[in-house]
């Protein structure tokens, strides 16, 4: 009996050894889909949006660590059969309390925020535009 | 008899109390932030860029990209209002380790710029 203990309790040890390692769990995420008129329409970990120029949007995600330890990409796109022409878009983030808008330095309420900057492809100018925009980060 | 039937009970047993894992992240996701030289800003661990011409780098890992999805957008990795900019990436053929990236300036001719990167396998 005390040999079948044995040799069950060391199977069952081969069998936990043997089970694959729990994955690292996936980065934290978080998203968000702006309107052009800066409306915040959707999201995940997003407290905010805003529209604080011609083509300049902040975003502020409820992690104050998203600007500084995470990466964000964005997508111009609009809601369902709303079209948009040729565009571009580009991110940046701010220091906290800082807003970065046009190159000058005006203080602002929060800590999470992500600045994109939206242009029509056709006249390079900023233009007004919705967009999407995806944040992965480390491990916080 | 009795012992082999206890045994198989047992790791019957063991099967079902073993935690449902979720199926895995790949390990390849993860992210990089690179600014306009090809320093790294901030990255998940295992990646790096080198950059080799001008808007021109190298993102590498250490197992495969190929089967992965690619986000990018050109941007600023600070505080900085980037430089209206775009950026494409592709796989490399020969090397399944390596994506190259390419930025442009709005005009479209290759330009150092910024950008932040994030790869789901």
């Amino acid at each position: 009996m005390t040999l079948t203990r044995i040799s069950a309790s060391a199977a069952i040890l081969a069998m936990l050894a043997a089970a694959p390692a729990a994955a690292t769990p996936a980065p934290p995420s978080a998203a968000a889909k702006v309107a052009a008129d800066g409306t915040l329409i959707s999201g995940i970990g997003v407290g905010n949006a805003s529209h604080v120029g011609i083509g300049v949007y902040v975003v502020s995600f409820t992690n104050s660590a998203v600007p500084t330890s995470c990466a964000y990409t964005a997508s111009v796109g609009g809601t369902p059969g709303e079209g948009v022409g040729p565009n571009l878009v580009n991110v940046g983030g701010t220091v906290p309390n800082l807003v970065s808008v046009g190159g000058t330095v005006t203080p602002g309420s929060a800590t999470g925020d992500v600045y994109v900057y939206t242009y029509s492809a056709a006249t390079h100018a900023p233009a007004d535009l919705p967009f999407n925009i995806y944040v992965a980060c480390p491990q916080l | 008899m009795f012992s082999k039937n206890l045994l198989l009970a047992c790791c019957a047993a063991t099967l079902m109390f073993v935690p449902a894992v979720a199926a895995p992240d790949t390990p390849a996701d993860g992210f990089i932030v690179v600014d306009a030289n090809g320093g790294v800003a901030r990255a998940s661990q295992g990646y790096g860029v080198f950059k080799f011409g001008t808007g021109a780098y190298e993102v590498s890992y250490t197992s495969s990209l190929h089967n992965c999805a690619y986000s990018i957008t050109a941007g600023s990795s600070d505080n900085t209002v980037p430089p209206e900019s775009f950026a494409t990436i592709v796989g490399r053929r020969e090397n399944q380790l390596v994506l190259e990236v390419q930025t442009f300036d709005s005009t479209g001719q290759p330009a150092d710029e910024g950008f932040h990167l994030i790869v789901r396998c």
